[in-house]
């Protein structure tokens, strides 16, 4: 990346940092949202305690579980949801048009934007993972540092992907003052029903376990659990796409489906949102002012 | 070699789509139109005229349907983006681009970098900018805080932080009272002169254009209608300026001297005045009156009537232009 986009997103990102400091109630409450939140799973575990629930090959603690579902929750909810808000509120703020007359690459005020809720989300993932191990017994190994980082990377980059492709849809198919579908499908239908946050997906009927295989937080939570839970069974395949290709193992097709998923969506992501753009300057639509 | 234009657009054409419907609504037909280097220019014309979209397309925003054109000798349609990178734009709205949680100055920051200017020159450069926009005492206040008129100033400020040769200003004295928007024509005209910077300003104040504009191009319904200086569109409009003067009955010696010189188009004499029509007031009053002196006229009164650009601009839309 160019010095100037990088001087750039770093002006962004203490410009909404500045912003975000300025709502005095906002480092508090956003601590006690995520020590809630944690607090409320931390309740939900008490009624699997003594029960014979399995969380096979997730190891057998609930609230290592559902708190790395937190945290790939929280990571992914910016990358996938934020893009589409934020181009929303260059286009309706007037000011893409200014962006647009600057040496800036096309994409460097989205992401600068995005700061906003990488401040916001980003440190709440490592919250719930530190309230979960602080308060409420949560355990977890780093065995494997070196893989879950590369899982990490992945799982940003893929959701990342989708929502770019969901933020290219404001230009690219018009959809200004609707609900955003992409990000309506995988966030609102798909992720929030198979992403596997709260419970196993195996407990799913098949056919949301299949619907479940195509978006990549089934993957990333798939791979953290087995690798940071004692007891994780690195294995056993009990995905659909893990049991049809046996041969692999769970781990690595969890690895490779997700660098499959970021080689696709991201320039994929990319691609669509240029394409936005140059149809928006051709419309006269990158601001709400003609 | 210095281009002499810094702008050439010929025949230019625009359609946007009409939400909901198959038609499609012209914005600009068939607009043709150069700018000179370092003058300010004048784009007239009221809502919906096609002065915004004719900007947008100038800067490189917008692409036109038709037509060709060069921006600082880049073509609109294959070098969009290095027009972008090297003109300015202020907004109608100030507060585009204005973000209230930054202070003034903070926000002259942010802008800075946005816009590339190099790291050792930024400060140096927002500090000239808020003494040249008189906005120093402000630099620490958000933005909410100052006035309209301040608030513009800011963003011109903002559009003349990498000091692009040429700047768009889209109606920037609008919603502003009388005496921010007077603050603000002063400072069109300082940025001009001192920084030799091309201003193309749009505008439904036509006062704003008269005073400011050394070149104004009067849009209606898309179209260019006229364009030419101020008191070329008088001429040709052959409206003429007129001088009314109180005073004894000249003799007819006096009456053919007046005529006689060569910008009078009329000269009458009824109920104790002198009625004169001449091509430019400003040229030739003294010349008149020393003619009436010359013959003993005794001069009680003398008033000027020019005809002002909102009587070109009337004419002109209502009888296609010229």
């Amino acid at each position: 990346m160019r010095f100037r986009e990088w001087d750039s997103l770093k002006m962004f990102s203490k410009r909404e940092l500045i912003i975000w400091l300025s709502y005095k109630m906002n480092a508090l409450m956003w601590v006690l949202d995520t020590l809630f939140t944690t607090i409320i799973f931390f309740t939900l575990s008490l009624v699997t305690r003594g029960s014979d629930i399995s969380f096979f090959p997730y190891g057998s603690n609930y609230v290592s579980f559902v708190v790395l579902g937190l945290f790939v929750h929280f990571i992914s909810y910016t990358n996938l949801g934020d893009p589409f808000p934020r181009v929303s509120r260059i286009y309706w703020g007037g000011t893409m048009d200014l962006y647009m007359l600057s040496p800036l690459s096309y994409f460097t005020p989205m992401l600068g934007i995005m700061f906003r809720g990488v401040i916001d989300d980003y440190p709440r993932s490592i919250l719930a993972l530190l309230f979960g191990w602080l308060f409420f017994g949560a355990v977890f190994t780093f065995n494997s540092p070196f893989l879950l980082l590369i899982i990490l990377i992945l799982i940003l980059l893929s959701t990342f992907g989708i929502g770019m492709i969901s933020a290219s849809s404001f230009y690219l198919f018009d959809f200004k003052q609707q609900v955003e579908p992409v990000k309506f499908i995988f966030q609102d239908v798909i992720i929030a029903l198979t992403a596997g946050y709260y419970y196993p997906i195996t407990v799913l009927p098949y056919p949301l376990q299949v619907l479940g295989g195509l978006i990549p937080h089934t993957y990333a939570l798939d791979a953290l659990r087995r690798l940071m839970i004692p007891g994780g069974d690195a294995l056993t395949p009990v995905l659909p796409l893990q049991l049809a290709l046996s041969g692999l193992s769970p781990v690595t097709l969890d690895i490779l489906v997700l660098a499959v998923m970021s080689a696709v969506f991201l320039p994929l992501g990319w691609f669509m949102y240029v394409k936005g753009i140059e149809k928006a300057r051709r419309e006269g639509t990158l601001t709400r002012w003609q | 070699m210095a281009i002499e234009n810094v702008i050439e657009m010929r025949n230019i054409t625009k359609r946007y789509k009409i939400r909901k419907s198959r038609e499609r609504f012209t914005a600009l037909d068939d607009v043709s139109l150069s700018i000179r280097k370092g003058e300010i220019f004048g784009l007239l014309g009221s809502n919906g005229a096609g002065k915004t979209t004719l900007i947008k397309v100038m800067s490189g925003l917008l692409q036109a349907d038709e037509g060709t054109g060069e921006t600082l000798g880049y073509d609109i349609y294959k070098d969009h983006k290095k027009i972008r990178a090297t003109v300015s734009l202020v907004a109608p709205t100030a507060d585009v681009g204005t973000d209230n949680n930054l202070t003034v100055r903070q926000n002259l920051e942010f802008w800075a970098v946005v816009y590339d200017l190099e790291r050792e020159k930024r400060e140096e450069r927002i500090d000239e900018m808020l003494d040249f926009l008189e906005l120093r005492q402000y630099e620490n206040h958000w933005p909410m805080s100052i006035s309209a008129g301040n608030r513009q100033k800011l963003a011109i400020a903002r559009s003349l932080l990498v000091k692009n040769p040429v700047v768009f200003l889209d109606e920037p004295t609008v919603k502003l009272d009388a005496k921010s928007a007077a603050a603000v024509r002063e400072l069109v005209k300082k940025i001009n002169l001192e920084f030799g910077i091309t201003v193309i300003m749009t505008t439904h104040y036509i006062y704003e254009a008269e005073e400011l504009c050394e070149r104004v191009a009067i849009m209606h319904k898309g179209k260019i209608v006229s364009c030419d200086t101020v008191a070329n569109l008088r001429r040709n409009l052959q409206r003429y300026d007129e001088i009314v003067i109180t005073c004894d009955q000249p003799t007819t010696e006096a009456l053919n001297a007046i005529t006689a010189i060569p910008v009078i188009v009329s000269c009458e004499y009824a109920d104790g005045k002198l009625t004169v029509g001449l091509e430019n007031i400003r040229s030739n009053l003294l010349e008149i009156l020393k003619v009436l002196r010359g013959h003993g006229v005794s001069i009680t009164e003398v008033a000027t009537n020019e005809p002002t650009l909102e009587d070109i601009f009337v004419d002109t839309i209502s009888g296609g232009g010229v």
